[in-house]
């Protein structure tokens, strides 16, 4: 949990990534000036210049920062517009956060009021705290008052954000229930009647992963309370193979030995990917999905290992199909019998059939049928 | 009215306009006029997408206004004289002129040679408003494109004849780099949202010139952005040349005094026509005469919203046609068609038991407004005061938009629920009628020309009987194939009283089929009811089929694979031609998902054999059993490794789904069959704690294949039958395995039999007794042949023939004979005592035959 105070101080010093808001703090300033559609109330910018901001506007030079499903972006500032939270959905690794940094950063202009959900996080940490020194020597007093970032958000009538709301307590995410519906916090401790009302403009953007195993199912209660978006694994062969390379480029960084990723065995990596998530083929043959996610993010960790086997085990100058082949099954299927069998099936049947032409696949083939 | 530039109109910003003219500006150099559709005096030129009712409105509109004395319509020529029953008032859209064109692509093809057009009318269709509103001013009305035969000839070229082809190409409105980037300014996803972002928001938009106006300069910017080589390979030329000489000579037609010509044309096609009516001198005609051997015919049919959305995908008018039906119903009154619709959705929903709770409703429906807003969806009203005022209108995708965000509660996966269903709710579920006076549909027509082609009498309704030779005369066949089709269409017309049947597999040796058949007005009756399913005998079986796979799927048999065997067998014998590939395309869909090895081998099986068989099953290329055997074979070594896990009862009907995919394999002499997979899996389960009895029929399978030795095999078999298990009976279920798939294996290979031998020499007196019904269970899996070579070889193990063992297990012994009649006589008594000597009578009558 990072609060609103710290991330003031800490923007202030040289940042390995900084907040949305910083980095595009000219392009969010051109669509300000530009800007003249009516402003929900509470919001820095019209619902219009939301969406170019994020979806990218050629005319006034805003860069584009989500692909693949305009409509999902309306829908999504629209329904911050009213009463419901926003619940992004979806795999890892498809932007779910990214999307809802860039949404809060152009309608609250800031995207640092973030709770990070985990089976440590408390109802504190969602509504408010105590600086302890300071209760003990002044009693309960606003200035002994540590706001979560839910709270702060309300007072300055901002969107806060959750991230992976799913892996809280079901009793934490019970909290959430009634700040959604009241948009209230009361504080007993400050004396009978005290309470934050939020201010218009504020809402709630969070993130959930709904497939991973062990994180907490939602209650319908909570799940009424947000619209619902499902963010889609990126749509596009070619762009999910740039972001794997890049992705894994920035992970060798710091690495001396940086085996070679060659394009056609990045290829493999990314349709194998991407069949056993479709399931089925570019060329149209079914395939039985696993349960196993199989994300970006998943390929990425898979091609890293196989950096990493190349460039330590066996001393390879590039990596190749084989190494990926050894490597999903270790990172992707884990300990699941039955994805291990549906994987031997895409083996046996589409791996086999492109082995025949050679090259990476009958790389892949051969290492893999020993598996 | 040609005086409105458009950015005089208040719905089109320039900035959007401006986008219209960035592709090509000089291309775009449209003049106005020409564009507005006036530039030839006398003539009101309409450029219109099909089925939209902004430009239905318009049209109306413009006829009232302009009282034209002829309003044409782009549609084929032949279409005429469908005009009556069209307008007649019991006539109610969707309707569909359906043109049948015969002896496309030579007379080789047989019955495929046959290609079914559909020209569809809706109420909101521009076509069909110009045409009510023309007879009611008392307009001439006709149709200007070519015939339909031309057309369709062209279309039909090197496409896929099983597919329905639309005589109304909409293609323009959602390809091309134009609509691309287009819809990426206007922030729309592609062209159709394009289309009612611009134009169906103008539905109530009373300035009709302006609006055509406006359709005209967008349809001919689309046009000068599509490159010029597609427009002609698409033959629109010769098209344009055809409506633009009809349209010169109803120019001529008029009388002095009277009403203008108005024509309603696909926008895509008018400012082609516009042009060249502008230039000088006359449009000769073009030539209309079909090529040799080809005929048309057309019919007046029932169309359904569901078969109109259906063309969409074939570049067809706009999609979900119930939400366009929707708004144009709406267009006179003030209301709120997104809220109407919204509502009869819950109602829907409720009805389909999904409460669909008001809350939830209300979000979706504040979702689609603030999308309409931000979207900048512009809605004109004509208004009391300023005459025009402009406010956000709901379109479709907004709406579609705003059920997805409100009422999708969780991961929305590939498709996602709620979306479809209103989807499928807009997409409406209306059907047509046509007038009695637009004759028989065309299926009845269509099945009476085939019958007679075949050589049945159909000119009376007398019964008569036809022997067919199904295997030497070509002719024959073709007819049995019809006859098959007629019966699969439960017509009544044929019955089969002898012959073959190939799908059960009974008396295949036959030659000789005999119908015994009557064309009678019932058959017309009955071919009238399956009209929805078709206009053509093969397109009407493939809706038949379709229906008994539906009916299948609703009473819980929809995955019951020999159903969906039977089904393609079927098509097969009623001479499918292209629509197998649908059936064919089910049942891989179900092979593909069965969770059975059993039922999957069955039918895979079922599928090789029908495709090496030669005779009258032999399937066509469409069918794809090839395909379907690959399929179901991949099932199959994916469901192996579930076999470790067979319950004992299913134990038997696994051994023979074994032997049947043995059979299969080993009759797979191309190598069409990857086997190593398979290979892997068995001997996997082969490893595994499957049933005993099953291990032995894998293990046997494993020998035959070459996967393990004989030597291993009875080692196996060996370590089971000394085994410490209790039951008796366990410790033979894996030679019980053994001799119910391969029992060739017990004299063919080395050391079975003698571990066999030696196990039952071993046993002890009590032990065997107890163990010899279930031996001979086991053996009774051998013909008398085998089991006569298998008492050779055990004769021969213990150094005696056959013959010595036989004679000495035949010699009675009195003794014991003695002690059985004593017995017998016993028992007898006892049951007449009872009173049950009913019971014995026929027993002691054998009995006593046997003794005599």
């Amino acid at each position: 949990m990072v609060s609103a105070a710290k991330c003031k101080e800490r923007s202030q010093e040289p940042v390995q990534r900084a907040p949305a808001e910083r980095q595009f703090a000219v392009e969010l300033a051109t669509l300000a000036e530009a800007d003249d559609g009516p402003r929900p109330r509470g919001w820095r910018l019209s619902p219009r210049a939301v969406r170019s901001f994020v979806l990218g506007d050629e005319g006034l030079g805003i860069g584009q920062k989500f692909f693949g499903d305009d409509p999902l972006v309306d829908r999504a500032i629209v329904s911050l517009m009213g009463n419901q939270g926003l619940m992004l959905v979806g795999e890892p690794g498809t932007a779910k956060s990214l999307l809802s940094e860039m949404l809060s950063a152009a309608i609250s202009g800031t995207s640092t009021l973030v709770v990070q959900g985990s089976a440590g996080v408390i109802e504190d940490h969602l509504r408010y705290g105590w600086n302890y020194a300071l209760l003990l020597a002044e009693g309960p007093s606003e200035r002994a008052l540590v706001p979560s970032p839910i709270l702060s958000a309300m007072r300055a009538g901002q969107i806060a954000r959750i991230e992976e709301l799913t892996r809280c307590a079901p009793e934490v995410q019970d909290a959430m229930i009634s700040l959604l519906s009241e948009k209230t916090v009361s504080i007993p401790e400050l004396g009978p009647g005290a309470e934050t009302r939020a201010l218009p403009g504020f809402n709630v953007i969070a993130t959930a992963n709904l497939r991973d195993r062990g994180v907490n199912e939602m209650s319908s209660a909570l799940k009424r309370r947000f619209n619902f978006e499902t963010v889609e694994p990126i749509a596009d062969p070619a762009f999910e193979r740039v972001l794997v390379a890049r992705q894994v480029a920035e992970r060798m960084a710091e690495h001396d030995i940086r085996p070679e990723m060659p394009e056609p065995v990045l290829e493999v990596l990314v349709s194998v990917f991407r069949d056993l998530r479709v399931g089925r083929t570019a060329d149209g043959v079914t395939v039985t999905r696993p349960d196993s996610v199989m994300s970006t993010a998943e390929a990425v960790n898979v091609a890293h290992a196989a950096v990493l086997e190349a460039a330590y085990l066996e001393g390879a100058a590039r990596v190749d199909a084989g190494q990926i082949a050894r490597q999903i099954r270790g990172v992707v299927f884990k300990d699941d019998p039955e994805d291990a069998r549906k994987f031997r099936a895409y083996v046996n049947h589409v791996a086999k059939a492109r082995a025949r032409d050679g090259g990476p696949w009958a790389d892949f083939h051969r290492a893999a049928s020993r598996i | 009215m040609a005086g409105h530039g458009p950015t005089s109109t208040v719905p089109l910003p320039a900035s959007e306009m401006a986008c219209l003219s960035a592709s090509d500006k000089g291309r775009l150099a449209v003049p106005r006029g020409l564009a507005a559709g006036t530039a030839v005096a006398g003539l009101h030129l309409a450029a219109i997408r099909h089925h939209s009712p902004a430009c239905a409105a318009a049209v109306s509109a413009m006829i009232r206004a302009v009282r034209p004395s002829i309003v044409l319509i782009e549609g084929p020529v032949d279409f005429d004289f469908h005009l009556d029953a069209l307008l007649d008032p019991e006539t109610v859209p969707p309707v569909a002129i359906a043109s049948l064109v015969d002896g496309i692509g030579g007379d080789e093809g047989g019955d495929e040679t046959r290609v079914a057009g559909y020209y569809p009318f809706c109420a909101h269709s521009p076509e069909y408003v110009a045409l009510m509103e023309g007879r009611a001013v008392g307009a001439r009305l006709g149709f200007i494109d070519q015939p339909s035969g031309l057309r369709m000839v062209r279309e039909a070229c090197g496409a896929d004849t099983a597919k329905p082809v639309t005589l109304q190409d909409e293609t323009p409105f959602d390809a091309g780099d134009f609509v691309a980037s287009l819809a990426r300014r206007l922030a729309c996803r592609d062209g159709h949202e394009v289309w009612d972002h611009l134009f169906e928001s103008r539905l109530r938009d009373p300035d009709w010139a302006g609006f055509l106006a406006d359709t005209a300069s967008y349809c001919a910017a689309l046009r000068a952005a599509t490159p010029e080589d597609r427009i002609s390979a698409d033959g629109d030329a010769a098209r344009e040349a055809h409506m633009a000489a009809l349209i010169g000579q109803a120019l001529d037609e008029v009388p002095t005094g009277g009403g203008p010509v108005v024509a309603v044309v696909g926008g895509f096609h008018a400012v082609a026509i516009m042009a060249s009516l502008a230039g000088d001198g006359r449009i000769a005609a073009p030539e209309t005469a079909l090529p040799m051997g080809v005929s048309a015919k057309s019919y007046l049919v029932r169309y359904g919203f569901a078969e109109l959305d259906a063309l969409n995908g074939y570049g067809a008018g706009l999609a979900m046609p119930g939400w366009y039906h929707a708004i144009w119903e709406g267009r006179d009154r003030d209301a709120d068609v997104a809220q109407d619709l919204m509502a009869r959705f819950a109602e829907r929903m409720r009805i389909e038991g999904r409460l669909l709770p008001v809350p939830a409703q209300v979000e979706a429906l504040r979702i689609a407004r603030s999308l309409a807003a931000m979207r900048g969806r512009h809605r004109v009203d004509p208004g009391p005061a300023s005459g025009q005022e402009t406010t956000p209108s709901v379109l479709r995708h907004d709406l579609l938009d705003g059920v997805r965000a409100a009422l999708v509660k969780g991961e929305a996966r590939l498709s996602e629920p709620w979306g479809e269903r209103l989807a499928e709710f807009l997409r409406g579920d209306a059907l047509g009628q046509v007038s009695h006076r637009a004759g028989l549909p065309p299926l009845v027509a269509d099945a009476r020309a085939r019958a007679a082609a075949h050589r049945f009498t159909v000119d009376d309704g007398a019964r008569r009987t036809r022997r067919l030779d199904l295997r030497r005369k070509p002719a024959h066949l073709a007819a049995s194939r019809f006859a098959h089709a007629m019966a699969l269409l439960d017509s009544g017309f044929a019955r089969r009283t002898a012959g073959p049947d190939f799908t059960t597999g009974t008396r295949t040796d036959l030659l000789f089929e005999e119908w015994d058949y009557a064309w009678s007005p019932q058959v017309e009756a009955r071919l009238i009811a399956c009209a929805t399913f078709g206009d053509r005998v093969p397109a009407a079986c493939l809706g038949r089929l379709a229906q008994l796979r539906a009916e299948d799927e609703t009473e819980g048999r929809g995955c019951d694979l020999e159903a969906g065997v039977a089904r393609l067998a079927a098509g097969i014998m009623a001479g499918l031609g292209p629509q197998l590939a649908t059936v064919s395309a089910w049942l891989a869909d179900d092979l593909l998902e069965h969770p059975d090895f059993t039922a999957v081998a069955r039918a895979m099986a079922a599928l090789h054999a029908m495709e090496t068989t030669l005779g009258p099953l032999k399937p066509p290329p469409y069918a794809r059993l090839p395909f379907l055997c690959d399929a179901a074979y991949r099932r199959l070594v994916y469901l192996a490794d579930d076999l470790e896990h067979t319950p004992e009862d299913a134990v038997p009907a696994c051994l023979e789904a074994l032997r049947l995919l043995l059979e299969t394999l080993q009759a797979d002499r191309d190598g069409v069959f990857d086997q190593e997979p398979l290979e892997g899996a068995l001997m996997r389960v082969a490893q595994s704690r499957a049933p005993p009895r099953l291990l032995g029929g894998l293990l046997a399978v494993a020998v035959v294949w070459g996967l393990r030795s004989p030597a291993q095999l009875a080692e196996a078999l060996n370590g089971r039958l000394a085994g410490a298990v209790l039951d008796l009976s366990e410790r033979i279920a894996l030679l019980v395995g053994i001799l119910e798939t391969v029992p060739g294996l017990l004299w063919q290979t080395d050391g079975v039999l003698a571990v066999v031998d030696r196990f039952l020499l071993a046993l002890e007196e009590d032990d065997f007794v107890a163990l010899l019904p279930h031996l001979r269970l086991a053996f009774a899996q051998l013909n008398p042949r085998e089991t006569d070579r298998l008492a050779g070889m055990l004769a021969a193990r213990h150094g005696l023939s056959a013959g010595a063992i036989e004679a000495g297990a035949l010699t009675p012994n009195p003794a014991v004979i003695a002690v059985g009649r004593a017995v017998e006589r016993r028992l007898t008594d006892s049951l007449v005592a009872d009173g049950l000597d009913a019971w014995c009578r026929d027993e002691a009558q054998e009995v006593g035959s046997s003794e005599g």
